[in-house]
């Protein structure tokens, strides 16, 4: 301690470090610094095994990009013109938005292996029409060689006169929706007909650099359609994120400026001088250089609420500050050496207590919270080196009237704590314990991942009126199917999915590949069909001379139809399927072949579930469940964590002052939390990872508030004030969370708040007792040692 | 023929095939073409030939479009075989069967057919002027997927369309003659109840 409190060897250190941190710092600006906004990357990796992940992921890709933009006419039948003029107008529009990428509905697949395949890929309607009635498709080629065929490609109908291929690609085509002009479509499957214009952000949509740009462009569009008579819907994932990082950003602007106008006008109207504020903002702000810089070297890369939730937690550093400064205060014998000798223990043994704290959160597997740890016990070991080596400069033993003032009343209101003489403590005591108790059973946990994201009302309206007019929304679960073998696989989709029809789960259309994809012994029965009814019977050569095609065309069919024996592979067929079917298609390696089964949407997950635990080789997927899961179960241990830190601190606070007396210490973090719990449950905010992220914050803060008064004497005024000033400063930065639309920032709020609160309110227990002796030594002798 | 003969030769046949570089652009062309057209029923004879690149001759048809410019028409080809083609605002349908994903390609008939050209000019650009001897108009795709489609249109008429040219990639080309139309104060009931009739 002695080698803590001497100066030049503090200074020293922090210059070096300092140094040290610029030079790093450098080397990461030279090489680029990463900073990470997706929400996801926070995350742990997926408990599910690989090829799950991987099956997820396939199914999901790019889904976080796709935008959906509906034009909804106000007039009630708008001709062809009003309508492919508003879709070229959003079209160039978003063009000139640079924010997009070309994006297709329904893409086409890989025409050369479709093609060749032809005469296998029987829809079942081409299939009855050659076996019963193919001149009448013969008919209709002819009807197109020799009409208007403005649109078609004349000479496939030569090629193909059956029309095999359109026929069955015409079978993907999702129904209500047809092409209009660029990627815009023209859906009619609403009773409204409506312009639907699929949109690629080219950024991940949780990039918050364009959530403005995309709202901003948004709002122009729906002014432009508006004047053309239409009304614009926006869906899809980037019109969720774009509108919270906006409204997260709105909040960071609104409650920043009204803590830092709150901080600033305490400080200044205690101490009447902006030295305080220069020496808090220093340490924090030299705390929060390290934690990053540090960080960013461990992980190399920061993500935006690792900085968040790290600055708050090195602001706890504020208290070593306020701690230093209030210390000579009214005190004309005061030097900063004193003052340093002073609050070193107390700061000290609360730096150490803190990291320790939030070292554990190394231990969980979220990378978020490994980094908020590193960040914040980096910030925190450089703010409590700061105190020492920089705020001797910027003290002084002066401090307003006001100041004075709020010192006595303070002084007095810890003197008088806990204000009920001692026959009368128990029973209001027992009451306060025992609504804490009960506040603590209604305490709910919730750990759904959408809390991280809370939508307004009128963003879930616009997006369900977008997706009203697709065709293509899906539910995020879905099922996996496995086999063998590719025959195998077919065979047990077919199974499933007719158990899955008969069941009585509400689940809207179904899509499996099995419902498109005809089985290698179909294809040879499709193939045969032609050969007989088409080429056997030498029906196409007569057409052929009917309409006046020379031989060597006729012969030029035949010989691409004998050269197409090969029936084409699910795997194959699979790969070269349009989206979104060749999501779906998983693949085959040497554990066999996959394939998914997608819903339109779920309303009864549990007994989806069970139907698949039916099935041997079926596995019911939930993405968004799972997180959830996850996140539950790291709750679970992050709640033990906590439980095990505080008991650590416990133990080593009793073996530094003994049981009594550190027991007396860890007793006010412990009722704080207990009492920032019990009032979640009380008011029904929802227990999760985030409000064990507070508790911790509350441990920490409320850690030093019991440590000082312990070691100080809860009758030294500097004390009290310097306490109710952290604690103050501290409501006054996170209290106004509480007021976030967002549920998780809310939530970290409302316990931070009442946390801080309910440990001021009880912090004089430390002393209590146990301080007695020191306690008539105010104001200018100090017990601390 | 000496050189100078052959170039005016030359000439005259750019002139003739490339009606975008016969004449300076009209502006009021569109409206000019809407106006010409002042009846709203009628009918009208064509003949056709569809050139295919891969094959010497052309697949040659005729038959009578009956139009009416509120509901589409019937483009109804009797030689050398018969079928219907209805053209709606929703789509095509051929031979009482809806044509999958038309609607597009029904507007660009109707509006080619019954001489609303200005409804394409979001989807084409276009260049064309008046003459004394009628009007004439070059479309082409502006957008791409439409150009894989249809790489230009070309139009002339004088009361109504007279001649279409539709070239379609490889070389294939959609050429469509009509005489004078005739105009009719009521479609006939047989094509009425085509035009008005649902598809299958």
């Amino acid at each position: 301690m002695h080698l803590l409190t001497n100066r030049n060897l503090a200074i020293t250190a922090w210059v070096l470090l300092v140094g040290l941190l610029v030079a790093l710092a450098w080397t990461q600006l030279a090489a680029g610094l990463v900073l990470r906004a997706d929400v996801l990357t926070l995350l742990p990796s997926s408990q599910q095994d690989l090829r799950t992940q991987q099956a997820i992921d396939h199914l999901s890709a790019d889904f976080e990009r796709q935008l959906l933009i509906a034009l909804v006419p106000r007039s009630d039948s708008p001709n062809f013109a009003e309508l492919s003029q508003a879709a070229n107008q959003l079209q160039t529009s978003s063009d000139a938005s640079k924010l997009f990428e070309p994006q297709k509905m329904h893409s086409t697949p890989d025409a050369s292996t479709w093609r060749n395949a032809r005469f296998q890929l029987l829809d079942e309607k081409t299939r009855e029409l050659i076996a019963n009635n193919p001149e009448r498709l013969l008919q209709d080629a002819q009807a197109q060689l020799f009409g208007l065929a403005v649109g078609s490609v004349t000479y496939d109908v030569l090629q193909d006169p059956l029309q095999l291929e359109r026929r069955y690609l015409d079978t993907f085509a999702p129904s209500g929706i047809e092409p209009l002009s660029g990627s815009a479509f023209l859906s009619t499957r609403d009773a409204t007909q409506a312009i639907i214009t699929p949109l690629r952000l080219r950024s991940s949509a949780f990039d918050a650099k364009r959530a403005e740009a995309l709202l901003g462009w948004l709002e122009q569009a729906r002014v432009k359609a508006a004047e053309s008579n239409f009304t614009l819907a926006a869906g899809g994932v980037p019109l969720f994120a774009a509108a919270a990082a906006v409204q997260a950003r709105k909040e960071v602007a609104t409650f920043g400026l009204l803590s830092i106008v709150g901080v600033i006008a305490l400080l200044v109207g205690v101490f009447a001088s902006i030295r305080p504020i220069v020496g808090t903002v220093l340490c924090i702000g030299t705390g929060a250089f390290a934690g990053f810089v540090c960080t960013h070297a461990a992980f190399g890369e920061v993500h935006l609420l690792t900085l968040v939730f790290g600055v708050s937690l090195v602001g706890i550093s504020v208290d070593y500050a306020l701690h230093f400064l209030c210390d000579g205060i009214n005190d004309e014998n005061w030097s900063p050496a004193q003052g340093i000798r002073s609050v070193a223990p107390g700061i000290t043994l609360a730096v150490l207590s803190s990291i320790a704290a939030f070292m554990s959160f190394l231990g969980t597997p979220f990378p978020g919270l490994q980094q908020v740890a590193v960040f914040s016990a980096v910030g925190l070991a450089f703010a409590w080196l700061t105190v020492f080596a920089i705020l001797p400069w910027l003290a002084r033993n002066r401090v307003s009237s006001f100041g004075l003032m709020l010192r006595a009343g303070l002084a007095r209101w810890a003197q008088n704590w806990p204000f009920v003489s001692p026959r009368l403590r128990i029973a209001p005591g027992l009451v306060l314990l025992g609504l804490i108790a009960i506040g603590l059973t209604t305490l709910r946990p919730n750990d759904d991942i959408r809390l991280l994201q809370s939508a307004e009302p009128s963003i879930v309206n616009e997006d369900a009126t977008a997706r009203r007019f697709v065709p293509y929304s899906r539910a995020s679960q879905f099922f996996i199917v496995n086999a063998a073998s590719e025959a195998e696989l077919i065979s047990a989709e077919t199974e499933f999915v007719a158990a899955l029809k008969s069941s009585s789960a509400r689940t809207g259309s179904i899509w499996a590949l099995s419902s498109m994809y005809p089985t290698i012994t179909d294809q040879t029965n499709h193939y045969e069909l032609i050969q007989r009814s088409i080429y056997e019977s030498g029906l196409l050569a007569a057409w052929y001379q009917s309409i006046g095609v020379p031989p060597e065309q006729v012969a030029q069919n035949k010989q691409a139809f004998d050269a197409a024996q090969e029936a084409i592979s699910l795997d194959r067929w699979g790969q070269s399927a349009p989206e979104p079917w060749q999501r779906q298609w998983l693949g085959c390696d040497d554990e066999g072949c996959r394939t998914t089964v997608t819903l339109e949407s779920v309303t009864d997950a549990t007994e989806l579930e069970a139907l698949a635990d039916r099935f041997s080789n079926v596995a019911w997927i939930d993405p968004v469940g799972n997180i959830t899961d996850v996140l539950a179960r790291y709750r679970a241990l992050a709640t033990q964590a906590l439980a095990l830190v505080y008991v650590g601190i416990a133990c080593l606070l009793m073996l530094l002052f003994g049981p009594g007396r550190g027991l007396r210490i860890v007793a006010v973090p412990g009722f704080a939390v207990c009492t920032a719990l019990a009032a979640c449950g009380f008011l029904g905010v929802p227990f999760s990872l985030f409000t064990l992220l507070a508790a911790m914050v509350v441990i920490g803060i409320s850690l030093d508030f019991s440590l000082f008064y312990h070691l100080h004497g809860r009758r030294r005024p500097n004390t009290a004030l310097a306490i109710a000033l952290s604690a103050t400063t501290t409501v006054l930065a996170f209290g106004m969370l509480s007021f976030s639309s967002t549920a998780v920032i809310e939530t970290f709020g409302k316990t931070l708040f009442i946390g801080i609160i309910s440990a001021f309110a009880v912090a004089p227990f430390a002393s209590y007792k146990y301080a007695a002796s020191n306690e008539n030594s105010e104001p200018k002798k100090d017990t601390a040692s | 023929m000496n050189v100078r003969l052959r170039t005016w030769l030359l000439f005259l046949l750019v002139s003739y095939t490339s009606p975008s570089l016969a004449c300076s652009q009209d502006p009021e062309l569109l409206d000019y073409i809407h106006q010409t057209v002042n009846v709203s029923v009628w009918q009208v004879v064509f003949t056709q030939e569809n050139h295919l690149s891969a094959l010497s001759r052309p697949f040659k048809s005729s038959g009578i479009v009956y139009v009416d410019r509120t509901r589409g028409f019937v483009w109804r080809t009797q030689q050398p075989f018969t079928s219907d083609l209805v053209v709606r605002e929703g789509g095509l349908e051929m031979n009482g069967t809806a044509v999958a994903s038309s609607r597009l390609v029904a507007e660009l008939l109707r509006a080619l057919v019954a001489g609303e050209v200005q409804s394409l000019t979001t989807l084409f650009d276009w260049h064309g002027c008046r003459a004394d001897d009628g009007w004439q108009l070059t479309l082409t795709p502006k957008d791409a997927q439409l150009a894989e489609r249809i790489v230009q249109i070309e139009a002339r008429g004088r009361e109504s369309v007279q001649e279409l040219i539709v070239s379609q990639p490889g070389n294939n080309t959609m050429h469509v003659q009509f005489e004078p139309h005739q105009p009719l104060e009521q479609l006939p009931d047989a094509i009425l109840h085509i035009l008005n009739a649902p598809a299958d």
